[in-house]
């Protein structure tokens, strides 16, 4: 490792932000977020040794902060549950009794394949998922962020599969109501 | 609309579901033949499908979404402070 490297100013600096916007995305407590940026980089000063330049110093200090992201949920977990309540049980499309939509989806007018290139809408998106139930936003975050597979949810987080697809499927829910009030209809 | 017993309530936690895994064969064709006729469900379908691939986008180390927000300056302070001490 070269010597510019072995300067944590220059981590701070050059990787800070970028560590704590990462984090942020995932862990909606900034406080919580500094934590785990500052417990990465201590993790990363301690494992200087270990890197071997097989990878850029940034995907480095990424790999060892995707680890303290997930120990965080995992911590997370001991206190939390992931049981569906009964006051979780809110559909924002709710359906008229014969089962047609009670609000009709309507057409966004955007092709799937180019969605991702939409800055607007990637950050509308960010917001909207702050404002998720954080039951919801964390399971969320572990399948479509972390792309965690469902056994592993499951498993390692205590989920009942038919209350993960109804978490996801709540939570995907209240996205996309979100968007259409602050994307779509500002677009 | 209520297609073949299949109603808009049913479809929908089923192609929020498909996206995760794959589902019963039958569910599968339930689902297929009620979005084949009913063209809201087919824009909720794609809406799903566009967040998805917005929210793979959010987890890009570069990724846009929080573009607004960093470390203040005496967050950056204490941080330097706290790794010079374990040097």
């Amino acid at each position: 490792m070269n010597k510019e490297s072995l300067d944590s100013d220059l981590w701070v600096d050059r990787y800070g932000d970028l560590l704590y916007r990462y984090t942020l995305v995932r862990v909606n407590d900034p406080d919580a977020a500094q934590e785990i940026v500052q417990v990465t980089l201590l993790a990363a000063l301690e494992a200087n040794k270990s890197f071997e330049g097989r990878s850029s110093e940034k995907s480095w200090l990424f790999g060892i902060l995707k680890h303290k992201i997930l120990d965080h949920y995992r911590r997370l977990k001991k206190h939390k549950t992931f049981d569906l309540l009964p006051e979780d049980d809110t559909d924002p499309f709710d359906y008229q009794p014969d089962g047609h939509w009670k609000s009709l989806p309507i057409d966004w007018k955007l092709d799937p394949e180019k969605a991702a290139e939409n800055t607007q809408l990637v950050r509308a998106l960010a917001g909207c998922m702050d404002k998720l139930p954080e039951k919801f936003r964390r399971i969320f975050v572990l399948k479509e962020i972390e792309g965690l597979s469902s056994d592993k949810i499951c498993n390692e987080f205590n989920v009942k599969p038919t209350n993960l697809w109804v978490i996801l499927h709540r939570a995907r829910n209240q996205l996309k109501k979100c968007l259409e009030i602050h994307w779509v209809n500002k677009v | 609309m209520q297609l073949m017993h299949i109603t808009c309530k049913d479809t929908s936690p089923v192609i929020s579901e498909m996206l995760d895994q794959p589902v019963s064969s039958a569910k599968y064709w339930r689902t297929r033949i009620h979005l084949a006729m009913c063209s809201v469900c087919r824009y909720y379908k794609t809406q799903l499908e566009i967040l998805t691939r917005v929210t793979h986008e959010l987890a890009d180390e570069d990724s846009p979404a929080k573009m607004d927000v960093s470390l203040s300056p005496e967050s950056k302070a204490q941080l330097k402070k706290v790794l010079k001490s374990q040097q």
